[in-house]
């Protein structure tokens, strides 16, 4: 009976140095952030390419992870402003499409007041859901290698508000993304999901 | 630094990959969290990881009164994790447009996450759990007595995890002292113990935890019935760089909170060999068992 015991204890103890390979899940934040330099008097309208390249550059995504979902956290702006400015304030519009082709506005005359120096960058929580899916669509499909076209991102607006003011700043374009996807890792067996 | 928290317990649970402690880099292991939802999400990891290491200190009450004494072993300390450690109240972390709480993983909660719906169809996704039930964990125990009914008891474990890293270091020693040489006619064997131990990976973490109490068991034999009551306290150190836009050095001081600790075990000494098995009662249930050779 000792000796039955005493082997069922040992044999038991491999249970806890059981490895497999087991999925876990994990989400990585995409930030991107794009400088606008505006130096106009009267309305303004400027725009910058994004590539497929620019975005997975800032990515460190393993090979062999699954992606699951993608989302947009926040879109979002500041405002740098130069020596020579005049306005104190400006409206700005943000659209959001394929190079050539038809741009969804993101968000539509958003006050961004022009503070200095040193301002943090201010979450718009006016957000239109077209622009803000045809921004999720093209980081998917660079993502997810099936769409590799640049898109255009195109900022636009006045000063306010007196208008026809000179405008000299840095508009930076903060774009905040969530990429989800699953691993398969060597691990304790009491972790994570089972791995197909 | 979920990434390193699945190392560190792959590690420690004698899960050892070559490719995992190679392939990952500190670029992996960013965290979104700051602030009050990294401690949320971190705080039952300090809380499982000190109780896991003030577990299997002792299998008995008994210490010899005088001579040669030796007791090498290997014990695996398993924690409990129930369901109030899975979840914790997280608030959205600006830009993120309206603020809002809601129930989100802890580190040992669950691998699918939780999200959030803002303006414009944006999403704040909290970040997922391990799913994990038991968080296991093994180290090496040497016991060396005995004079005047007093042992010394040293942890000890090193390894190195390459450039990312750097070093694992594991230390801990204590003392436990003879109470029946006292209590000659008192029917248990009686002892009293105190121990300390230190757990480093590079700068990223930092760990103690402390035990000090009193153990008793049936006299020796070839079974012994033991127990103990003590306190345990723990505190766990986490540094490691958060990426919103600039990359900032973030920190955690996780504490455990003293709490007192009921010990029920059943140790099996044959020739050399010794197996024990016990349960911990605590703020956070430990199960652990081990083998060794004792002289």
């Amino acid at each position: 009976m000792r000796k039955l015991v005493v082997l069922t204890l040992v044999l038991a103890l491999p249970i806890f140095f059981g490895c497999e390979k087991r999925k876990f899940y994990f989400n990585v934040n995409l930030n991107k952030t794009e400088v606008f330099t505006i130096n106009q008097t009267g309305a303004f309208s400027v725009n910058k390419i994004i590539t497929e390249a620019d975005i997975l550059q800032l990515l460190d995504i393993p090979t062999d992870a699954t992606i699951t979902e993608i989302n947009i956290q926040s879109i979002s702006l500041k405002a740098e402003v130069k020596s020579g400015n005049q306005a104190i304030s400006l409206l700005v519009s943000g659209k959001v499409g394929d190079v050539g082709a038809q741009q969804f506005t993101m968000f539509n005359n958003t006050p961004v007041v022009l503070a200095g120096v040193n301002v943090p960058f201010i979450g718009l929580n006016s957000l239109l859901a077209d622009g803000v899916n045809k921004l999720k669509n093209k980081i998917n499909g660079y993502v997810n290698k099936i769409d590799n076209g640049a898109m255009l991102i195109e900022l636009s607006g006045v000063s306010e508000p007196t208008t026809g003011q000179r405008v000299f700043v840095d508009l930076l374009f903060k774009i905040t993304a969530t990429i989800k996807y699953s691993e398969c890792l060597d691990s304790f067996t009491a972790f994570g999901d089972d791995c197909e | 630094m979920k990434k390193l928290i699945i190392l560190l317990y792959s590690f420690l649970s004698l899960c050892l990959s070559t490719q995992v402690l190679l392939a990952q880099g500190l670029e992996d292991l960013v965290s979104r969290y700051q602030g009050e939802n990294g401690r949320g999400f971190m705080q039952p990891l300090g809380d499982a990881f000190g109780a896991s290491l003030n577990s299997g200190l002792f299998q008995s009450g008994y210490v010899k009164r005088n001579g040669f004494s030796i007791k090498v072993g290997l014990h695996v300390a398993v924690a409990l994790i129930s369901d109030d450690q899975k979840t914790f109240t997280a608030t959205t972390e600006e830009p993120f447009a309206p603020a809002q709480s809601a129930e989100a993983s802890t580190i040992f909660g669950s691998g699918l996450g939780s999200d959030v719906s803002g303006t414009g169809g944006t999403i704040y996704s909290f970040s997922p759990g391990l799913d994990v039930d038991r968080a296991p964990l093994a180290v090496t125990q040497v016991t060396i007595g005995a004079i005047i009914g007093t042992e010394v008891i040293i942890r000890f474990l090193q390894a190195d995890l390459g450039d990312n890293f750097k070093e694992l270091k594991l230390k801990g020693f204590g003392v436990r002292h003879s109470l029946s040489q006292y209590l000659t006619s008192f029917p248990l064997e009686l002892s009293a113990m105190y121990f300390s131990q230190t757990f480093d990976v590079g700068d990223i973490v930092k760990a103690d935890a402390t035990f000090y109490g009193i153990q008793a068991s049936s006299k020796p034999g070839p079974m012994v019935i033991y127990g103990g009551v003590g306190m345990q306290s723990s505190t766990m150190d986490l540094v490691y760089d958060f990426t919103g836009g600039e990359t900032e050095e973030i920190s955690f001081h996780l504490e455990s909170e003293n709490s007192v600790k009921f010990t029920a075990g059943l140790a099996l000494h044959l020739s050399l060999l010794f197996i024990h098995g016990e349960y911990n009662f605590s703020d956070q249930n430990t199960i652990s068992v081990g083998i060794g050779l004792s002289l």
